[in-house]
Formats: C-alpha cells, sequence, structure tokens
C-alpha cells in the first residue's frame, strides 16, 4: 500500500474535499508528486510500510504556488518546457517518402537517459536554486534540451543553446544535486547540466577562437 | 554544502600564502616563516588540507560521472575516475616534492 | 549566445580548469608549507619550502604562480555560487564584484611577488 491509497481513503471515507492530483499510480504519469515527510516523492510509490508507527506529513511540492490542499500551480513549469523547444529541429525536413531518420542504439544511448522525465516536478521542489529564484531553468527544462541537443536527429543547437546558456539557464546551478537524488525516474538532470554546462564553456571558446567557423 | 564550503578554505589559504609570497619578495623570509608556524595558522592548513582533498575526491567523481571513458564495450564508472585520479594526485604531488624540494 | 552569457560561459571554463587546479596541485603546497615544515615532517630538506621551490627558477615559479592563481579564482567563484544558498542575493552584485576585485588584485599581486623575487624568470637560463 502506498501513500496514494492513503489520499484515497480518507478522500472516500474521511473528508471528501481533499484535492490531489494522480493518475496511473504506477509512477509513470507525474501527475502525485508531493512532499512526503519533507521529501519530494510521488505518493504512489511511497511505501506505507517506510513509515510504519508514524505520522506522515503530506504536503504540497515546495517551491510552486498552491491552488487547493496538495494541488499546486505549474504553469511556470510548463512555460519552461515549452521555452526549450521539445521537438526535433531539422534545417530542412526531409519528405516522408524517403523515410525514416536512422538512428542506431550509440547514437539513442546518447541521449536515451534523459528522455525518460515524467514531468513529475519533483526535481524542482529538492532545487533550493529554483526555490531562490525562479527565474532559473532548472533541472528538467535542462534535461530535457540537453535531450534534444544530444539526439542526433537534432539540428536545433542554435536555437537551444542561447536558451540554456543565458544566466539563468545552467549557470544559476551551484551543482546542489538534490535534483538528482529525488528523480523517480533515472533521468540524473545534475548530470545533463554539468554536460551543458562544458558545451556552453566549449562553444564559448570555440567562438572566441573562431569567430567566423566556430559555435554560435 | 560541505563541499561549497572547500571554496572558502582554498581561497584563504591562498591569500595568506600570496602574503608570505609578499614577504618573501621584500627579504622578510624570517617573518614569512614565523607566521607559517603559528599553531593557529597550522590548525587552519590542517583543515584547509582536510577540505582541499574533500574538493579532490568529489571533483573526480564528478569528472568520472560527466565524462566517462569508452574503452570498447565497457564505459567507465565513477569510482574508477576516483581511485585513478587519487592516484594521480599522489603520483603529481610526489614528483613536486621530488623535482621541487629534494633536488 | 547573448554576450554576457559567453562572457559567463568562459568564466565557468576557468573555474573548472581551477578546480583541476585546485584537487591535483593545492593539497602538496598547503602540506609543504602549511603543515611539514613548521612542524619538521617529511620531507624536510634544507630550509623552507617556498625558497627550495623558488629555487627551480622557471618551473618553481611557474607551479607557485599556477597552483596559488588557479586556486585562489576557483575558491572565489565558487564561493560566490552559494551567494544565493547563503542568503546573500540580494548583496549578490556587489559582493561579486569584491569577489572578482579580490581575484584580478590576487593574481596581479602573485605575479608581482614572484617576479620580486625571481627577477631573471624571463631571461634564458
Amino acid at each position: 500500500m502506498v501513500v496514494l491509497d492513503a489520499l484515497n481513503y480518507i478522500k472516500a471515507n474521511l473528508d471528501g474535499t481533499l484535492t490531489y492530483r494522480w493518475s496511473c499510480r504506477m509512477g509513470v504519469c507525474g501527475s502525485c508528486g508531493a512532499n512526503v515527510d519533507g521529501v519530494p516523492k510521488l505518493t504512489c510509490a511511497s511505501f506505507l510500510h517506510e513509515f510504519k508507527g508514524r505520522t506522515i506529513n503530506v504536503e504540497p511540492l515546495p517551491h510552486f504556488p498552491v491552488i487547493k490542499d496538495l494541488v499546486i500551480n505549474m504553469d511556470d513549469f510548463m512555460h519552461k518546457l515549452v521555452e526549450i523547444k521539445p521537438w526535433i529541429i531539422r534545417d530542412k525536413e526531409s519528405p516522408p517518402e524517403e523515410g525514416e531518420y536512422r538512428q542506431s542504439a550509440e547514437e539513442l544511448e546518447r541521449y536515451g537517459q534523459f528522455s525518460s522525465c515524467i514531468n513529475c516536478m519533483l526535481c524542482y521542489s529538492a532545487c533550493p536554486v529554483y526555490g531562490l529564484n525562479e527565474k532559473f531553468l532548472g533541472p528538467a527544462a535542462t534535461a530535457l534540451a540537453y535531450r534534444y541537443i544530444e539526439d542526433s536527429r537534432d539540428q536545433g543547437k542554435d536555437v537551444r543553446f542561447p536558451i540554456v546558456h543565458e544566466i539563468e539557464g545552467v549557470w544559476e546551478c551551484t551543482l546542489v544535486g538534490e535534483c538528482s537524488v529525488v528523480c523517480p525516474k533515472g533521468v540524473d538532470p545534475m548530470l545533463a547540466i554539468q554536460k551543458t554546462k562544458i558545451l556552453g564553456a566549449t562553444n564559448a571558446l570555440k567562438s572566441l577562437v573562431m569567430p567566423r567557423g566556430g559555435g554560435k | 554544502m560541505i563541499r561549497e564550503w572547500t571554496s572558502f578554505f582554498v581561497a584563504v589559504f591562498s591569500l595568506i600564502y600570496i602574503y608570505e609570497l609578499s614577504l618573501f619578495a621584500s627579504g622578510a623570509k624570517d617573518s614569512a616563516l614565523t607566521l607559517m608556524r603559528n599553531p593557529g595558522i597550522i590548525a587552519f592548513n590542517v583543515l584547509a588540507l582536510l577540505f582541499t582533498l574533500y574538493h579532490a575526491s568529489t571533483w573526480f567523481y564528478l569528472i568520472g560521472k560527466v565524462q566517462p571513458i569508452k574503452l570498447g564495450k565497457t564505459t567507465s564508472k565513477p569510482w574508477q575516475a576516483l581511485l585513478l585520479n587519487i592516484v594521480l594526485l599522489l603520483i603529481i604531488s610526489y614528483a613536486v616534492i621530488q623535482i621541487l624540494i629534494l633536488r | 549566445m547573448p554576450k554576457v552569457a559567453r562572457l559567463h560561459a568562459i568564466l565557468w571554463g576557468v573555474f573548472s580548469m581551477g578546480g583541476f587546479i585546485a584537487a591535483f596541485l593545492l593539497p602538496v603546497l598547503i602540506y609543504l608549507v602549511g603543515i611539514a615544515y613548521p612542524l619538521g615532517l617529511w620531507p624536510v630538506a634544507n630550509g623552507d619550502p617556498t625558497s627550495d621551490i623558488l629555487n627551480h627558477r622557471h618551473i618553481g615559479t611557474l607551479f607557485l604562480f599556477v597552483t596559488v592563481a588557479g586556486s585562489l579564482y576557483h575558491g572565489i567563484f565558487r564561493f560566490q555560487s552559494t551567494l544565493t544558498e547563503l542568503g546573500l542575493a540580494r548583496a549578490k552584485r556587489a559582493l561579486e564584484a569584491i569577489g572578482y576585485l579580490i581575484i584580478i588584485i590576487g593574481i596581479l599581486a602573485t605575479a608581482i611577488y614572484l617576479l620580486q623575487y625571481n627577477p631573471s624568470f624571463f631571461s634564458l637560463p
């Protein structure tokens, strides 16, 4: 039994007004994020036996405005997801008759981990920098941007680099690492942010050394 | 947070040592050596060394995570990078002592 | 890349190099000048470590400059990034300016003092 079952029990038997988000109840939809005993977790993945003998405190995810009970306003997060343009950008789309854009297993491995994000926002709740500065692009959005930057089919570096490499992009990150600790899908956004920083630094260096030919 | 506080010790030690270099440059070598023998400074240096080694370990582990090396079919793991770089650190430290002190 | 972010990217790159310097070169320097010699531990050779190092006019001077400058830069840069978490977000701009000033003065001072000690650094051996 999980915390989500407890919430459902409360709503069904004790307080019908209790309001919270949930859907798949198996850790793939990302809807049921909450602060469980001070730690951002999916309520469907928080087993009650871990809290045996204690009273569990369930609070709305921190760093987001609360709409009601455990339901938080995720507009800022949604805005950031769209901002990094989470789709394949091509210089020129090839017609369907030419077939698929082919990709090897090795090419898939370069970004596969970062495509596992279920948009649960636990990482934003765990990030102290986001808590102090709402303008920070944040873990999930950067990891998603990196997923597309590393996708061999994508040609949108020119579009995405300026977004992730602005001051409130990756540079605000101080490598706390809590985002990767709380991520339920092993995306490791901290790693994505670090790799994006390295890309940014080498890109900046290239554009200094080769202003016409190098990075953009 | 501890990892970030390593930066404080690294910066302050550098500043103390820059001051010591100024004493060497102006010929006041003895004042410099007296300063370094001050028990408070020695205690600070021990802490600085511990924090710097902590910084080094976390740094090596992170580098191992961010830049794994592919050898054929296997990819390196962060703890391997940590171990390898610690060995490298010991070799470099020994080389510094051999070349710059004992010769 | 917008101009300000590009500068920050480069500054971060230098910070990253400073991280390697602080990791590989700083421990032995702290040990030598701060612990081994004051306490009489190995490798006590003749006089003091700084003089011993600087007697190797070129590589000694270079070692000290790279280690001190790199570590100072790395330490202050990293400390600056924690200002927000320390609750000093409002004073961040001012504190960052002070930080960069310390870095510039520190690195210049290091170079000047080392050259004062070894004025013939730039002449061939």
